[in-house]
């Protein structure tokens, strides 16, 4: 079950003639294996454009399988200190959630969220580490609009590098009453001049001012007022923060103007206030198909390094297929129960995967590596790797907290949508 | 995860491998400590490496900027001459001013102008030939209106932003536009103009952030009030973004009536933003803008600048003698309370002032700033608000009168210094002539004589009988009596 996997022309999608399908499946094994993937993708180019001559009526399937998009093969090594990078992670993790958890106790009591930078430090920090640029770099530095809730995240890294006290820290959210070390719920430049620069805490806002941020650039340089082409815009979002106008509504925009400055990271962490993003859906694949219809490039990364191995020895395809049709809904329950239950529940559905995990402990599909990454309690296994090929990110997915990295680009050169 | 007993603190803090003890957190589990290394320590040298390699740390927000050299005052001297015979809209008079700004040297560059459609109708399709319209693939087609002398003209050094129909795109662009001073560290001016309905109530949150942002810029409320935009009904008839835009605290808001008080509203907006020297710069100029076309008369002698740009100034004298009335309006209101002063003189003898309120929203802040620094400062000199000084000689009661609802003008009352009453439109806006529109709403020029005859009345300076007499007189319930305003104007 995947949406948008449908095929507007044929009621089943049962194959007439197996054996001669097969037979053209391994003519294309054979072709990619001897003249590479790049032949291959030629090849399967001309046999679209041929049944379009022939009017066949070939869907247009705006998703790709629920895996990563670039490939194990493809990915690079990590071009920094991963240990070190790891370590200050984590203390920015823990000032971060000591910054709320402060902030919280009685008799003060003004909140704050500790959740939505836990689950995307990683992300930030890949960034901060190796992309984002700041004001004195050359190109003049990026635009970054941080999610709303993850500022306690960014007050922690500002701790670490010396540009924020610990009396500021102290200050979260009691702006007034702790003057002048009182620092902001969210991203307020009105309130934080010389910190923030965009507030996003106004779900849907985010996205289109960042739409329109890169346009700005775009326009400052053509009209020769200032270049700052080589700028890049980056807009952190939820999946939940998708569903509001503002956020798809200017997609084509992006697409239109070619903003190839601009960089959407949408954090699926399947998760809304209330209940799932999409329960019977996948948000994920649908997100995919919307932007890639608007005209942007697409790059997913749902699944982290301890399930290469699994990928790498589903030869018939069972796993992804298992992947594939899973709704979210069900990879929220999986988070949260034992590893006896996804054992049962996702592996026990189909008898090859089953077979694919016989060899792991329950614990092991509980709590360890190999399985864990459906499980949220795993996050700190996770691994990120970046790839800078195509000037993109990519990371490994952490469990089912998954990134759709989507980028504008020309539609019209690109080939394959 | 919101809350964190002591379990869960000493588990992350394993987790996190850091080296604080238990002890450390037993002693005040509701207050953990931070956690630093201390700046020589390893990974914090590399992670202040990468930063420095990358160009400095991020989030930074620097305003250094660009200065810009502002244009001198007769830039701006288009609209003081006024329209001659000639009637046109505040719309047209500040589509007039603009072509000159957008021709200045200093600054006619760094103008912005960003329009969701509807650039004919406000006459701004004058700028396509000239200033063109922003598009980084230029024009590859051949425009079916190339022959006509204001054709739409695409280019990738365009300088008009058209975003389409489209006010979200468009209130997205202005706070890119009217931040540039901050991100890019160049100042754009972003003259954003759309059918006012579609601002605040359309975009409300949109200009709300833009604020937090301390995006600067103009913000044109074009085809405004809820009778001047004759036929468009109800949900084009704006009777209220002068009160929506009140609650903005960035937004400084201006009702106009002529082109010469636009032209000065405009040269202080832009000093005020863009200048250097005003303490706070951070702000959006809302202008609202008709589409009713009046002939504009030439700057008054000895204008009273200050007046307009507080808020309020004194407009017309009475120039019979009898109980005196004050006539405050705004906007396309102000030439109905023109006329109804002349009613006044010749019906009933009465001798009534008229000011132009140029924004009832500023004169209410000026008069809270000054209530509340009365409260908190009881030994010093207490303040007075700027409209009660400015009143204070006037004699008799005070009628106001806009086209947009009640509350407008009810935002000055408690600094009004004596007998106040108000006229608006409060309810849906519907599709009929002005002049109907008005009656109905009992806006017009009739229906302020009235109620400035019954403010007399309830003073004791004139007879109860004239009141029956005068609602007779000029079938103030007859919707198709109604006279106020003209036909035309573009919609």
């Amino acid at each position: 079950m995947t949406v948008n996997d449908q095929d507007p022309y044929s009621v089943t999608n049962t194959d007439k003639d197996p054996e001669e399908t097969a037979e053209w499946n391994e003519s294309l094994d054979s072709l990619v294996a001897a003249q590479g993937h790049e032949r291959g993708r030629e090849i399967m180019l001309s046999l679209l454009k041929r049944s379009k001559d022939l009017h066949l009526g070939v869907p247009m399937v705006p998703t790709t399988d629920y895996i990563n998009t670039i490939a194990k093969e493809d990915e690079p090594d990590f071009p920094g200190d991963e240990k070190l990078e790891r370590r200050y992670r984590a203390w920015i993790r823990w000032n971060a959630a000591i910054t709320v958890h402060r902030a919280q106790r009685p008799g003060v009591g003004v909140g704050g969220h500790i959740s939505t930078y836990a689950s995307s430090a990683a992300l930030y920090e890949v960034g901060h580490n190796h992309f984002f640029r700041g004001a004195d770099h050359e190109s003049g530095g990026d635009q970054i609009f941080y999610q709303g809730h993850a500022s306690p995240g960014m007050y922690a890294r500002a701790f670490l590098e010396g540009r924020m006290s610990e009396d500021q820290l102290k200050g979260f959210r009691q702006e007034k009453s702790q003057a002048p070390n009182g620092i902001s719920s969210y991203p307020h430049p009105r309130l934080m001049p010389e910190f923030w620069q965009f507030p996003t805490v106004s779900m849907g806002l985010g996205p289109i001012n960042a739409i329109y941020q890169a346009q700005n650039n775009k326009y400052i340089s053509n009209r020769g007022i200032k270049d700052v082409s080589d700028k890049q815009v980056w807009a952190f979002l939820g999946d939940g923060e998708m569903d509001e106008v503002e956020s798809r509504g200017a997609l084509q925009w992006a697409a239109n103007e070619n903003l190839d400055n601009l960089n959407f990271v949408i954090n699926c962490n399947l998760q809304r206030l209330d209940g799932p993003v999409r329960g019977n859906g996948k948000i994920i694949q649908e997100l995919e198909s919307f932007f890639r219809g608007a005209g942007w490039n697409v790059i997913k990364v749902v699944w982290g390094r301890e399930w290469d191995d699994l990928l790498a020895n589903d030869h018939e395809g069972a796993l992804r297929d298992l992947m594939n049709r899973t709704p979210d809904g069900d990879y929220q329950t999986y988070k949260a129960e034992s590893g006896a239950y996804v054992r049962e529940n996702f592996f026990g559905r189909d008898p090859r995967t089953l077979k694919m995990v016989e060899h792991l402990s329950d614990d092991v599909c509980g709590t360890s590596s190999a399985v864990a990454t459906t499980t949220a309690r795993f996050t700190r296994h996770s691994r990120p790797r970046t790839s800078t090929r195509g000037n993109r990110l990519s990371f490994s997915r952490r469990r089912s907290r998954a990134m759709a990295w989507a980028r504008a680009s020309r539609a019209a050169t690109r080939p394959i949508r | 995860m919101k809350k964190m007993t002591l379990d869960n603190l000493k588990k992350f803090r394993d987790e996190m491998h850091i080296p604080i003890t238990d002890a450390a957190l037993e002693a005040d589990p509701y207050q953990p400590p931070f956690y630093h290394p201390g700046e020589d320590d390893e990974a914090i040298q590399y992670m202040q490496e990468r930063r420095r390699e990358l160009g400095g740390y991020v989030p930074e927000r620097r305003t250094k900027h660009t200065h810009i050299e502002l244009p001198e005052a007769k830039t701006y001297d288009v609209v003081k001459k006024g329209s001659g015979k000639q009637e046109i809209a505040t719309t047209m008079a500040f589509a007039r001013l603009l072509k000159d700004l957008l021709r200045d040297k200093s600054i006619g560059n760094r103008i912005v102008p960003i329009i969701p459609d509807e650039a004919r109708t406000f006459g701004m399709d004058a700028y396509f030939p000239t200033a063109k319209i922003y598009n980084p693939a230029g024009q590859h087609y051949t425009s079916v209106d190339r022959e006509q002398l204001l054709a739409y003209k695409e280019s990738p050094q365009g300088q008009i932003v058209h975003v389409g129909i489209n006010e979200a795109g468009a209130f997205a662009a202005f706070t890119a536009v009217g931040t540039s001073y901050a991100t890019h560290g160049e100042p754009l001016i972003p003259v954003y103009v759309f059918y006012s309905m579609f601002g605040f109530q359309r975009t409300g949150d949109a200009m709300w952030a833009a604020g937090d942002q301390m995006a600067r810029g103009f913000i044109m409320g074009a085809t405004a009030g809820r009778t001047t935009l004759t036929g468009e009904g109800l949900q084009h008839a704006d009777g209220h973004s002068l009160l929506l835009a009140s609650t903005n605290p960035a937004v400084v808001s201006y009702d106009a009536a002529y082109g010469y008080e636009l032209g000065h509203i405009v040269r202080d907006g832009i000093e005020r933003m863009y200048g250097g020297k005003h303490e706070d710069p951070n702000v959006m100029y809302y202008l609202t803008l008709y589409n009713e076309p009046l002939v504009q008369p030439a700057e008054p002698e000895n204008f009273d600048v200050e007046g307009a740009l507080k808020g309020i100034y004194h407009l017309s004298s009475a120039t019979i003698t009898g109980p005196k009335a004050q006539l405050l309006a705004s906007g396309v209101a102000v030439p109905w309370a023109l006329e109804a002063q002349q009613l006044l003189a010749s019906d009933w003898g009465v001798a009534a002032d008229v000011w132009s309120v140029t924004s009832w929203t500023e004169l209410r802040r000026d008069g809270l700033a000054a209530e509340e620094f009365n409260f908190l400062n009881p030994n010093e000199e207490p303040r007075v608000p700027y409209v009660t000084t400015k009143l204070a000689e006037a004699k008799g009661p005070f009628v106001a009168l806009t086209d947009f609802m009640h509350a407008v003008p009810d935002q000055i009352r408690a600094f009004v210094p004596g007998d106040f009453a108000t006229l608006g439109a409060d309810d849906f806006g519907f599709s009929d002539t002005r002049a109907a529109a008005r009656r109905f709403f009992k806006i017009d020029s009739h229906s302020m004589v009235v109620r400035t005859l019954q403010s007399l009345v309830k003073r004791g300076e004139m007879d109860p009988a004239v009141l029956a007499h005068a609602i007779e007189k000029y079938s103030l319930h007859d919707v198709n009596a109604g006279t106020t305003g003209s036909a035309g104007g573009e919609s």
